[in-house]
């Protein structure tokens, strides 16, 4: 019995859904984070499509975990930026008023 | 698996709920003039990067203001479409994992036109010419 798993709709093994491929999300982290890890995640959700194309199930389930990846750090370090800027905008807020009220 | 779908629906509207404040947030208060969060790469580099401008584009296009918001970030604004359409997929997948197909968002070329036009963009907005200029925030 032959299996050949090169059938452009037919990724996985099983005949299961294809991996999350990012795109989305980290075309969101790209215009939104500033920041160069987004870009990353495009490039490794690109690949995703282009390996599920070919019917590489394993080179698309490997881009789908490293697109995952960038995004994620993308978005927290993001996040932490605009955590840290906010708690910065705080800090040197409440000086300035110190400093205002102390004159 | 009535509660992992369960949890699933809760984590989404918390989603939905947090989108739609800032979208509120976004409508009321113009990133101009607010201290809204500057982008790290600006600030260190002094190049734009492919995000800069999107908070002002996202303001401007909750204002209707298409050509202003295009004129902000182009790329922003061209991507518009395919986060709506593409979220609306993206959700489904969430709520039903096995739901999930290769749909258009699987398309090579589409991956491959938003790596490229990613980069060319960003090139572009950091040369010093008219189209420079335009597509600088």
């Amino acid at each position: 019995m032959e299996q050949t798993y090169n059938s452009t709709m037919n990724t996985s093994p099983a005949g299961g859904p294809p991996p999350k491929n990012w795109l989305v999300e980290s075309i969101l982290v790209t215009i939104f984070c500033c920041l160069p890890f987004g870009i990353v995640g495009i490039i490794n959700a690109a690949n995703v499509n282009s390996s599920i194309a070919r019917g590489d199930y394993a080179g698309a389930l490997d881009a789908s975990q490293k697109a995952g990846k960038w995004t994620k750090i993308g978005f927290f370090v993001g996040l932490g930026g605009i955590v840290l800027y906010i708690l910065f905008m705080f800090v040197f807020g409440g000086l300035a008023m110190m400093n205002a009220a102390s004159q | 698996m009535p509660f992992t779908s369960r949890s699933r629906a809760s984590v989404l509207s918390l989603g939905i709920l947090a989108g739609l404040a800032l979208a509120l947030l976004y409508f009321r208060l113009d990133p101009a003039h607010y201290p809204f969060p500057r982008c790290p790469v600006n600030w260190l580099t002094g190049w734009y990067c492919p995000g800069c401008g999107t908070q002002r584009a996202l303001h401007a296009l909750l204002h209707g203001q298409l050509v202003r918001a295009a004129g902000l970030n182009l790329l922003a604004v061209a991507c518009v479409p395919l986060l709506l359409l593409g979220g609306l997929l993206e959700v489904q997948a969430f709520l039903r994992p096995q739901s999930r197909h290769v749909s258009w968002l699987y398309q090579p070329w589409l991956g491959w036109t938003v790596v490229g036009s990613t980069l060319l963009f960003t090139a572009l907005r950091n040369t010093p010419t008219p189209l420079g200029s335009w597509l600088a925030p």
